[in-house]
């Protein structure tokens, strides 16, 4: 008789067959889908273009990323430049206001002509301030970056920006040369009629050959500019050529300067002597010549410098 | 651990492993057939989907009994058995032997759902017939540590089997004060 815990021959046979059934069906390969590829070249031709296909989505992914983050750049960039040329626009009309006023007053005689030219002075400077910054806006709309004031950068879609921004700018010498000229004449005017000294005329002359020098060196950067653009010129001679145009700037600016405030320390030593200045005025004058003394040897440093710097380059050191 | 797996190997540790596989797994269902035929069958399923990827193992009846534990353990905490009378099942009592099919699965109810390391004392002792110095042996405790657990596991055990008694029995069971500190003087 079988025992009670004993199992049947009947069910281990009947599992013995089926671990044999599930043993042979999971010795046997798995069949190939009728979708897959079905020879060795056309699987290896799959997963190249399988490779090629995640790899152009992933480009894909990463330039739209890029493209993202660039216009939410130049979102910001814009906004942040609309705002400071409506600010711009604002002191523009302000400055128009002002010469208006100065115009009436003048037209009734209750200014000289030199508070029009002041007034028409602050409208170029703000009108130059307002269309630089519509060029910079328009030059972020193009790039999505921060617009580049360097004379070595490239053109943009075409488009110099630089020297159209240095031709804006130089608009505020200009008008400052004809203001100051206007200066020289009526400080002559006054001299020849005993209402004003040689050193009014001399100060007047000397503001006006600064205006000349930063016109000047305004026309010397758009010069280099263009021999940029045209190609003798390389990207690091091109900065350093404005670094020399703006040292020489700087010791042209000083040296009439420094020679009025040498001639001011004469007067007024002399003056001292009869009564007519003090020990403290001598002493002032002194100051600003030794300051403009030490202002003119800088200049004159930074000058041989970047010059130094020009013939290393030009020599290939 | 062999990671060759082929047909006849595995139907040599089938033959080898079958009867007492059966058996283990037919004492804890106190008999039922086919419940024991579907338990053993689903112990040797989880074994081949297993066995192919990690290779036969050394001790295969081993590995099939722990299985065949867990899958005990799996289907005992699934059914709820019969509410029983408590008097039928005298766990404290030494000469109880869930030998019928009602009692053994509600024992196996009680000890699915105890802490591993009793029900495996109380299933050897109850189901296995083993003696409590065959236990110590198997275990590396001495008699004294195994007649301790014994007791706890029955205390836990009782509990358990409370939540299934039938009320109108209950009046009927056994003062624990008469057994809790029987002796457990089996021998074989």
């Amino acid at each position: 008789m079988r025992h009670t815990h004993e199992p049947s021959d009947d069910f281990v046979a009947k599992l013995e067959r089926e671990i044999t059934r599930e043993v042979r069906r999971r010795h046997q390969p798995m069949p190939w889908p009728q979708w897959l590829p079905q020879t060795r070249l056309a699987a290896t031709l799959a997963l190249i273009a399988l490779m090629v296909a995640s790899m152009g989505i992933g480009a894909a992914a990463m330039a739209a990323g890029y493209a993202a983050q660039g216009n939410e750049r130049r979102n910001q960039l814009t906004t942040s430049y609309e705002q400071r040329a409506d600010l711009a626009r604002q002191r523009l009309a302000i400055a128009n206001d002002e010469l208006k006023a100065a115009e009436r007053q003048v037209s009734v005689g209750m200014a000289t002509a030199m508070s029009v030219l002041e007034g028409r002075m602050k409208v170029a400077e703000a009108d130059a301030q307002l269309k630089s910054l519509q060029l910079q806006l328009e030059e972020i709309r193009i790039t999505g970056l921060e617009p580049r004031n360097e004379a070595s950068a490239p053109r943009v879609a075409g488009r110099d920006f630089v020297s159209e921004r240095l031709r804006i700018e130089m608009s505020v010498p200009e008008m400052a040369l004809s203001l100051e000229q206007e200066h020289v004449r009526d400080a002559q005017n006054r001299f020849a009629v005993g209402m004003a000294d040689g050193v009014d005329v001399e100060s007047a002359s000397v503001r006006m050959i600064e205006m000349q020098t930063a016109l000047l060196t305004f026309r010397k950067k758009l010069d280099i500019r263009q021999k940029f653009l045209v190609g003798p010129v390389d990207a690091v001679e091109t900065e350093l050529r404005i670094l020399e145009a703006e040292a020489e700037q700087r010791t042209k600016s000083i040296a009439p300067k420094l020679a009025l405030a040498r001639k001011e320390v004469d007067r007024l030593t002399g003056r001292v002597d009869i009564g007519a200045a003090t020990r403290v005025d001598v002493s002032l004058a002194t100051l600003k010549r030794l300051q403009l003394e030490t202002d003119l040897a800088k200049a004159d440093l930074d000058l041989s410098l970047v010059r130094q710097r020009i013939a290393q380059h030009r020599s290939g050191r | 651990m062999s990671r060759t797996l082929a047909e006849e190997d595995i139907l040599k540790v089938y033959r080898e492993t079958i009867r007492p596989l059966y058996a283990y797994v037919s004492r804890r269902v106190g008999g039922d057939k086919s419940l024991a035929e579907d338990l053993v069958q689903d112990t040797w399923m989880r074994a081949l989907n297993s066995w192919p990827g990690r290779g036969l193992p050394d001790e295969p009846l081993a590995w099939l009994v722990r299985v065949a534990r867990n899958t005990l353990v799996s289907h005992f905490r699934r059914h709820q058995p019969e509410l029983i009378d408590p008097a039928s099942i005298a766990i404290e009592d030494e000469r109880f032997s869930p030998t019928a099919p009602d009692t053994a699965a509600v024992i196996s109810w009680g000890l699915a759902r105890l802490r591993r390391a009793h029900a495996d004392v109380l299933g050897d002792f109850y189901f296995d017939g083993k003696s409590v110095g065959e236990i110590a042996a198997a275990r590396s405790l001495s008699e004294r540590a195994v007649e301790g657990r014994l007791r706890r596991a029955r205390a836990k055990l009782k509990t358990q089997l409370e939540r299934i008694a039938r009320p109108r029995d209950t009046a009927r069971a056994l003062p624990q004060t008469e057994t809790e500190h029987a002796p457990h003087t089996r021998t074989k």
